[in-house]
């Protein structure tokens, strides 16, 4: 385990879940999840949903999903998951608080690159 | 260039993330393509269309989403198809839903786990329809089928445009995947289909698909050139792909004029424009036009009005006879089918037949033709005529029928018929196919009785060796194979070769297609046994063909025997050793031919034109003699020609010629040795060495009667005045001749010899022991005494004189003592004979009396000393006779043989002071045959010459002409005696024991040899029932037929009193020697005849074989021995005796 590896193990990240889906390479894994550190989609998400668009923040949101469900990013996940659903039925209000958090968890992450 | 490979993969998904591990997953087994922007991706793989292979497509992406795409991908075409998957992480029913509805295949859901993506991609694409039924596998192109829609799609538009069709066929494509490979094979298809795809590139409308396994078709607009520059891009494409073997393209065009064809129609065309050109060197096009598609339909018409026209006997049959080429006489007749339609036009076999075997409606039009000549057949003889065998095409479907036999043999018997009157010919391509199911069927018909005929020999491309297995009775060569002038033409050699051949396997052979009378000539030299053709009768309808067989079958008259140029080159061509050497023989030779009409001459050589002025050929080849064989020795001729034919070996005869025309010239005597050649169709050829000839002489019969009773020699001495008693062993009596008498004056005869001279004290007495002695050699037989002793000249003379006596003996037919001749020879100095008398006694020494001649010549002065001679003819010319053309005259005189006395008159003194120089101590020695005028009777004579040198040192020689004829015959009596059995001519069993025995050791001692025991059965019986006059005819019988049937080299024996042992030297195989030993056994079974009654002979015969050298003789023998006998057991349990 490279020392990126241990330290998501560390966070309560599910490793070897996650690196299965990388084919087991952990370069590719670091490579990605550089990517997801500047996924325009954060973004996105925070412009949709200032502006109330829900149709726009769900699709964002939901592909942020599975980006960071690929990376195995557990504590990102939970919290993402608590704005995926609301956006689905077109409901925009009040997720500008979870946004922060994510971006909170986010800057968590970004700290080990 | 780009790949037509449908298999890449696109990714449409907006995380770059997501993108990279399904980019990830899937790169190891397909190309993969990202975009983020589904619009952008669509546009992206129209461009990529000939890749596109499948998509996987991110269901919620912002802007067009994954359903907007999916809705999208329903509508246009390039999607139709192409697997779509849909990656998303929800699994509402919902959703799955739509994306269903909206034509996903399947779907991946995030997160990826690697495998599962893989799997499904894999099922997806898999099942992608693309990759069956629209694209051909191995080159990606368009099938047939999708082509087909494609263009009927741009027909559909109706566009203001002309467009063709193009077929490429590769011409030598299954060569070159023989010769290659199939995979190399495939490497070339793929080659050109993405050649073609590079040219079509830039076409509009140009849609190109795999046809077949080597052809392709083009569809585009047509324009000016295009066709042109389509076949030069092709063919040079073509031939660069691989330099070492020539591929080449035929390419048929079709231009579209009837849009409203089946494509596949279009396509029926396009292909017949091609296969005009293909296999045509040089032609790379080939342009369709209306008359082959006119030969579709009329196909399609003929196929239809079949079933009509054999229920309106439409078709006919006709009859062609087929001719004996030894008699003349009709053998037999080919039934073949007509077609008139009811508008009169007559359909040729050779146009619907090949139509029907295509559509299988051959096997009705057989049937039918086989029941209509068995009705023609049956009304023949009802009528009473004599019905010759007819026979019946049968084509290669029938033969795939296993009741095909069975259906045929009854319907013949239901008429009552034959296999006498109904044959079967079954065409040389139905022997290729399917050789065991058909190689049933025949034997079927065969053990039937069916005669079989293989039809189209020739034609097509059957191997020789299946005419091994084949139960086939005749050959019929086709038509083909039989030049316009097959003397002059090469392709009659290869004609010969196929007739020689069907002799060999026993096949008789009928020639088709006999046009010509220089074909006729042909085929008699060749011994072709049948014809058929238009020279002797056209196929004709049933009503002639009966009245041939009312008028009884009339025969054909024949062209009459060829000219002699042909025949010859049955034997030999003009550049042949065998011809040079003839030429060049110094003895006159002659080419004879026996014919049942007589005998030709056919050719002579130049020392027969020199020696004889006749003989040479004429404009016309044949070669005119100025005489003829004399009639009493004619039917003798026949014999002695018939016996060389029979036995293989050369034999010698006189026999008397008379002059032709000339009166002036006289009948002579030729001694002749007749050699038998070949055989070829009735003829038979002998080459026939002329080895003496002399001219009748009336003369001759004293001169012969005198010589042979008194002995030349004697008349010689006679001549000569040498003196000389004849004395009489048997008789004890001395005749004393009147020119001794007067010398030695003891009574004309002298009786009790030799007691009565030593009583009369005629001899000294110290001499008289040796007097006795000679006498005593001459009772006892011996050939010659010399004696020197003291003799008085009367009884009572006083005086004794030295006398040398030489006697030489004379023998009767019986070998006994009859005459002996004496020389006596006074010799003045004493005992001693002086040196000089010694010429003289060397000439009383040699004057034997079977001396015809004698000279003596001084060969240093080139005199000639002394010239004597029984012969009066040669008498009358001693005067002329000089040591410059002695040889000349005795070789005229004596020599009757042509290159004998060639060489005679060729001796020269210095020749033969040559002769002596170099074999001081050996006599020169000519030896050969004279035949007598008179009496046709052969002698042996010699010339011998004896050298000396007189004490000047000169030499001289003493040349005789002396009858040897005793000498040579005994020698070869003994020869005989030695190694012949009396009665079969066969080697004795010494003989045949000492030749096998010799040969193992030495020449063969390498070789694989067979030894045949054969013992007649039952001969014991033979002999006590029928006589041992009949036992002996056996023996000869089979003597002489094992003779026949073996070479002479071979050793042939009779080894006991009904047992003979052959040895068959240098054995190809054993296979051979076995087949050998049936043959002999089959062979030495025949029916004699004795008062009447007949009886079987036949022996039982053991093999043995030995290879290199592995058994001696002896082993060999108990081999065969052995077997023989099991032979001769399993024979008599077979006849049931004991």
């Amino acid at each position: 385990m490279s020392k990126l590896t241990e330290q998501l193990e560390l966070m309560g990240c599910d490793m070897e879940g996650a690196l299965n889906r990388f084919l087991n390479d952990e370069e590719f894994y670091e490579e990605c999840y550089g990517d997801v550190l500047v996924d325009p989609a954060f973004g996105k998400l925070k412009e949709a949903l200032e502006a109330k668009d829900a149709e726009t923040a769900f699709q964002c949101a939901h592909t942020l999903k599975g980006v960071i469900s690929n990376m195995g990013l557990t504590s990102m996940y939970d919290i993402i998951v608590r704005i995926v659903e609301p956006l689905r039925s077109g409901n925009a209000d009040n997720l500008m608080p979870i946004y922060d958090e994510l971006m909170k968890d986010f800057e968590r992450y970004k700290a080990l690159v | 260039m780009p790949e037509i490979s449908h298999d890449t993969i696109w990714v449409i998904d907006d995380s770059i993330i997501n993108q990279k591990i399904l980019k990830r997953i899937l790169e190891p087994y397909y190309p993969v393509k990202c975009e983020s922007d589904a619009r952008v991706a669509i546009e992206r793989m129209h461009a990529e269309m000939q890749q596109l292979g499948g998509i996987i497509v991110d269901l919620h992406m912002p802007g067009f989403s994954g359903l907007d795409f999916l809705e999208h991908c329903h509508q246009d075409r390039i999607f139709t198809d192409i697997p779509i998957l849909v990656a998303t992480s929800e699994e509402q029913y919902r959703v799955e839903k739509k994306c269903l509805e909206m034509g996903a295949w399947d779907f991946l859901s995030s997160p990826f786990e690697p495998t599962v993506v893989r799997h499904r991609v894999d099922n997806a694409m898999h099942r992608s329809l693309l990759r069956h039924n629209d694209y051909d596998q191995l080159t990606g192109l368009y099938t047939r089928e999708r082509f087909n829609q494609e263009v009927r799609q741009i027909l559909d538009l109706k566009l203001d445009q002309q467009y063709l069709i193009m077929m490429v066929d590769i011409d030598n494509f299954k060569g070159y995947n023989t010769f290659y490979g199939i995979e190399e094979g495939n490497r070339l298809l793929r080659y050109l289909g993405k050649e073609l795809g590079d040219l079509m590139l830039n076409v509009p409308q140009g849609i190109f698909a795999r046809y077949s396994a080597d052809t392709f078709l083009v569809f585009g607009p047509y324009v000016e050139g295009v066709v042109e520059r389509f076949v030069s891009q092709m063919t040079t494409r073509l031939s660069s792909f691989n330099s070492s073997y020539r591929l080449k393209p035929s390419i048929g065009v079709y231009i579209i004029e009837d849009e409203s064809l089946p494509i596949d129609m279009m396509e029926d065309r396009v292909r017949l424009a091609a296969r005009q050109c293909k296999g045509k060197y040089r032609e790379y096009v080939g342009y369709y036009d209306s008359s082959m598609g006119d030969s579709i339909v009329r196909e399609q018409f003929l196929v239809n009005s079949m079933e009509k026209a054999l229920k309106n006997k439409e078709f006919k049959v006709y009859y062609q006879p087929k001719y004996s080429l030894t008699t003349g006489k009709p053998h037999g007749a080919e039934a073949l089918v007509r077609w008139q339609m009811e508008d009169g036009t007559m359909v040729m076999p050779g146009e619907f037949i090949p139509i029907f075997e295509k559509n299988v409606s051959i096997n009705t039009l057989d049937d039918y033709v086989l029941e209509q000549v068995c009705i023609h057949q049956k009304q023949i003889l009802d009528k009473g005529y004599q019905a010759i065998p007819i026979s019946v095409n049968v084509s290669l479907l029938n033969l795939y029928n296993p009741n095909f036999a069975r259906k045929t043999i009854d319907l013949i018997r239901s008429y009552g018929l034959t296999s006498k009157h109904i044959e079967l010919e079954f065409t040389e391509s139905a022997f290729l196919e399917n050789r065991d199911m058909i190689l049933d069927v025949m034997h079927e018909l065969h053990e039937a009785g069916f005669v079989i005929y293989m039809d189209d020999f020739g034609k097509g491309s059957a191997s020789l060796g299946m005419l091994r297995d084949l139960p086939v009775d005749y050959l019929k060569i086709d038509m083909s194979l039989l030049p316009k002038n097959p003397a002059r033409e090469r392709g009659g050699k290869i004609l010969t070769s196929i007739i020689r051949m069907a002799e060999q396997l026993k096949l008789a052979v009928v020639m088709e297609g006999v046009e010509n009378e220089d074909q006729v000539r042909f085929l008699q030299d060749v011994n072709c046994d049948y014809v058929q053709g238009f020279f002797f009768a056209k196929p004709m309808p049933e009503t002639e063909y009966d009245a041939i067989v009312e008028a009884g079958y009339p025969p054909v008259t024949l062209p009459i025997e060829s000219s002699y140029v042909t025949s010859l080159t049955g034997i030999w061509s003009s550049e042949n050793a065998l011809q040079r050497f003839f030429d060049h023989v110094e003895s006159p030779m002659l080419v004879v031919m026996n014919t049942p009409s007589g005998y030709e001459v056919v050719r002579t050589n130049h020392a027969y034109q020199e020696q004889f002025g006749d003989g040479a050929p004429d404009e016309k080849g044949k070669c005119k003699l100025n005489w003829d064989v004399s009639a009493d020795d004619q039917a003798m001729m026949d014999i002695e020609f018939t016996k060389a034919w029979q036995t293989g070996k050369d034999v010698t005869f006189s026999l008397r010629l008379q002059p032709g025309e000339d009166l002036e010239k006289e009948t002579f005597w030729a001694e002749v040795k007749v050699s038998p050649i070949t055989r070829v169709a009735q003829r038979v050829y002998f080459l026939v060495k002329v080895e003496n000839f002399v001219h009748m002489n009336k003369e001759d019969v004293t001169f012969d009667e005198e010589c042979h009773t008194e002995g030349p020699g004697l008349i010689a001495l006679k001549m000569a005045g040498v003196l000389s008693w004849i004395y009489h062993p048997k008789t004890h009596e001395i005749h004393q001749f009147k020119e001794l008498r007067m010398l030695y004056n003891f009574g004309e005869r002298i009786s009790n010899v030799p007691q009565s001279l030593i009583d009369l004290k005629v001899v000294h007495p110290d001499d008289v022991e040796e007097f006795l002695d000679v006498f005593t050699r001459l009772d006892r037989g011996e050939p010659y005494v010399e004696a020197s002793l003291r003799m008085k000249r009367a009884v009572t003379s006083p005086q004794y004189y030295y006398v040398h006596f030489c006697y030489s003996t004379q023998y009767d037919a019986n070998g006994e003592p009859e005459r002996c001749v004496g020389v006596l020879l006074e010799t003045k100095n004493g005992p001693k004979v002086a040196k000089d008398d010694m010429v003289t006694i060397r000439q009383m020494r040699s004057m034997t009396p079977d001396t015809y001649f004698l000279c003596v010549l001084n060969l240093n002065r080139e005199i000639m000393e002394s010239v004597q001679t029984s012969v009066p003819e040669m008498d009358r010319k001693l005067e002329n006779i000089t040591s410059e053309n002695v040889f000349e005259q005795i070789a005229e005189l004596f020599c009757t043989d042509p290159s004998k006395k060639k060489q005679m008159s060729t001796i020269t003194t210095e020749m033969l002071l040559r002769y002596y120089y170099k074999h001081p101590k050996e006599n020169y020695e000519l030896s050969f045959r004279k035949i007598w005028g008179a009496t046709g009777r052969i002698q042996y004579l010699a010339l011998e010459v004896y050298f000396m040198k007189n004490k000047r040192g000169e030499i001289y020689a003493f040349c005789y002409i002396r009858d040897v004829d005793r000498r040579f015959k005994e020698k070869k009596m003994l020869e005989n005696r030695a190694s012949q059995d009396g009665m079969t001519g066969l080697l004795n069993h010494a003989a045949t024991v000492e030749q096998i025995e010799d040969y193992l050791r030495g020449d063969g001692k390498d070789g694989s040899h067979a030894l045949y025991m054969i013992d007649v059965n039952h001969f014991k019986k033979i002999n006590d029932t029928y006589g041992h006059l009949a036992g002996d005819k056996v023996i000869k019988e089979i003597a002489h037929k094992l003779e026949s049937q073996f070479r002479r080299s071979d050793v042939v024996g009779r080894f006991g009193g009904d047992e003979f042992v052959v040895f068959m030297k240098d054995i190809r195989n054993d296979d051979r020697a076995a087949e050998k030993e049936k043959e002999l056994a089959e062979f030495l079974s025949f029916k004699n005849w004795e008062d009447g009654k007949g009886f079987v002979c036949s022996c039982s015969i053991g093999t043995s074989v030995c290879h290199q050298g592995d058994k001696d003789f002896t082993t060999m023998l108990k081999e065969a021995d052995e077997r023989m006998y099991k032979a001769k057991k399993k024979h008599k349990s077979l006849a049931g005796l004991e």
